[in-house]
């Protein structure tokens, strides 16, 4: 077998210990240890093996995960974000599905203090859902609007995607999570006109609220959620202006998290140790595998394959934008079935070097595949979103029906993916303002 | 008696985990304040924070999110098997990962004890020995190895008491979902 071969046998081997429900990270560590095994021989395999775990995980760069993992968790635990539903309600409540745009408004604002999209759908969904089904709002609509506004957590920064797409593209993470912010914003407008439309179509499904709300409670909760809000501005004033890295931005985030929800008196040992058990199953299972990616990089690029594609690619004449309709093609397929993170680690190793002989804006190519993993958190038949706002609301909803719900903010997103596409701008403007 | 016994160690290993989390964060705030307030920052903070916490929290937990069932796979397909089957599967599936784990257990022992004969260390704003930590990954490995030794002899000769824990009670941390 030719390296090239060796490199197809190993993908295809690869797929089928997937299926058989190998863990991620094993699959690709096995393979590819493998793989390089006949590639450059066995003692260079085992080299690679012992320094590459450290090579990936004593990284600088990459201890901002945690950092922005626990900030999440302890706002998360600590309830420090159940003020933005209120707030997003009271300042929204005229317009015709008030409570749905509240939920995406309040999920476009839990954003900014977690980079976790399911963490967001959960926050969400637990308060929304029921005060939506109470108002007599359709239980699909109410269920998919909370799952859908979730996704805005992985595109306004913080966005744990981003952040390790940035490691694995060696792209700044600064520039990128500014670039992720007006995607994030349109999104969550594009859903809100989705509501607006069905509010119109479907008067019943969204029937109108009329709290008869004074600008002084606006006021009020606007003022009750300020720690909240504070400790937004003080991470990103710090990350953006340049004083502080991202992983100081990530620890002073948790810190101030954590010492306002003392001081709320919302956080306790037992949340405490729940924030701190979630970061560090996430950070675990996000490194070991990005440990197999790693090597599946090395087998590759060392196999010849990585060269071969991109030669190929660029051999058939394919113009970057044919090239960007693929591979928005085979993330839509995958995120059918696969986590984004898993997904993302497992395609970056073939897809990065392609894109970079393209020539492609690594920064606009991050924020699309934000946005394409984000839609496979919506749709069947494995929609994690879908399923954690079903495992938050019990019997109350059936899973079909939530899905029933998604389908008109999928079509929002469908139109947010093509502006992205063919509107770069949307995303390289703010990165692009600050150098 | 063998489960509980790595249970032991896991639970230890995670809670180990757990201190160099809380000691990264506290590490890398002093070091800001520090240099915003006296204008002298915390010498060595990157190199601590990258060898030695890092290092801790990434792997130590790895038993343990094996016991949460937390190692993200693909369940498409063997979500359809029979609960018979399926338990056959994982108890291959778990020999398969022990393979991979112990490879790394036993190259990243003998790299590590090489590491300390040369006694590696950091030179740059200080003299940082960062030998220490390497020890971790292949006990962390190890530990991992062993437990999933233990499941898939216990899946494979159908034992069928709990061994899993129950998933936690919250909407998000069932392990699979809250980590993206």
């Amino acid at each position: 077998m030719s390296d090239l071969q060796i490199c197809i046998a190993g993908l295809f081997a690869l797929v089928g210990l997937l299926l058989l429900r190998v863990p991620v990270a094993v699959a690709l560590g096995l393979v590819s240890f493998a793989g390089l095994w006949e590639v450059v021989g066995i003692k260079s395999a085992f080299s690679m093996l012992t320094t590459i775990p450290h090579e990936v995980i004593a990284n600088w760069t990459l201890t901002s995960v945690p950092m922005f993992l626990l900030m999440g968790f302890i706002c998360y635990y600590a309830k420090l974000t159940e003020g933005l539903f209120e707030v997003a309600r009271l300042w929204l409540s005229r317009l015709p599905g008030g409570l749905a745009i509240a939920s995406i408004g309040a999920g476009a604002s839990f954003s900014a203090v977690t980079g976790s999209s399911i963490a967001c759908a959960a926050a969400i969904g637990r308060i929304a859902v029921p005060e939506m089904v109470r108002r007599g709002y359709d239980k699909s609509l109410a269920a998919g609007v909370c799952a859908a506004s979730g996704t805005i957590g992985s595109m306004i920064p913080p966005s744990i995607l981003l952040l390790i797409y940035g490691i694995f593209a060696e792209a700044p993470i600064g520039p990128l999570f500014l670039a992720g912010f007006l995607p994030g914003i349109l999104t969550a407008i594009n859903y809100a006109l989705a509501v607006l439309l069905v509010a119109r179509l479907r008067p019943g499904a969204a029937p109108p609220v009329e709290f008869g709300v004074t600008w002084r409670q606006r006021v009020a909760a606007l003022r009750h959620t300020s720690p909240t809000l504070l400790l937004v501005i003080g991470v990103f004033g710090g990350l953006f202006s340049g004083m502080f890295t991202p992983t100081e931005a990530g620890a002073v985030g948790a810190l101030m998290a954590l010492v306002i929800a003392l001081a709320m008196g919302t956080m306790n040992w037992d949340r405490f140790k729940l924030a701190v058990v979630e970061t560090l199953q996430s950070t675990t299972a996000i490194f070991i595998i990005a440990i197999g990616a790693n090597l599946l990089t090395r087998f590759l690029a060392l196999g010849g394959f990585t060269d071969w594609l991109a030669y190929t690619i660029a051999g058939d004449g394919l113009s970057p934008l044919m090239l960007v309709a693929i591979v928005c093609g085979v993330y839509l397929v995958l995120g059918m079935f696969l986590d984004p993170l898993g997904i993302m680690l497992l395609t970056l190793p073939i897809f990065l070097p392609l894109m970079e002989a393209a020539d492609v804006n690594l920064i606009w190519f991050g924020i699309l595949i934000a946005k394409l993993l984000e839609m496979g958190l919506l749709t069947p038949p494995v929609g994690l979103n879908v399923f954690v706002i079903k495992g938050i609301i019990g019997d109350m909803i059936r899973t079909e029906a939530i899905f029933r719900g998604i389908l008109w903010f999928l079509i929002a997103d469908c139109v947010t993916l093509l502006l992205l596409v063919f509107f770069p701008d949307i995303a390289l403007l703010l990165p692009n303002l600050i150098q | 008696m063998i489960g509980r016994f790595i249970d032991r160690i896991t639970e230890s290993f995670s809670l180990l985990g757990g201190l160099a989390l809380v000691l990264a964060m506290v590490h890398v705030n002093l070091d800001v304040a520090l240099r915003y307030l006296i204008g002298a920052p915390l010498s060595g903070t990157i190199e601590i924070v990258s060898y030695y916490y890092m290092i801790a929290l990434v792997f130590l937990p790895l038993a343990a999110v094996e016991r949460r069932n937390g190692h993200i796979s693909v369940e498409l397909v063997s979500q359809k098997l029979s609960p018979r089957h399926q338990r056959i599967l994982i108890g291959l599936v778990s020999l398969v990962s022990a393979v991979y784990f112990g490879l790394l257990a036993w190259r990243l022992w003998l790299d590590a004890v090489e590491k300390a004969q040369v006694g590696e260390t950091y030179t740059g704003s200080l003299s940082l020995p960062i030998w220490p930590p390497r020890f971790l990954m292949p006990l962390a490995c190890g530990l991992l190895t062993a437990l999933l030794i233990y499941k898939s002899v216990r899946l494979l000769s159908g034992d069928t008491r709990p061994m899993e824990k129950p998933a936690s009670h919250d909407g998000i941390g069932t392990g699979e979902e809250g980590w993206s």
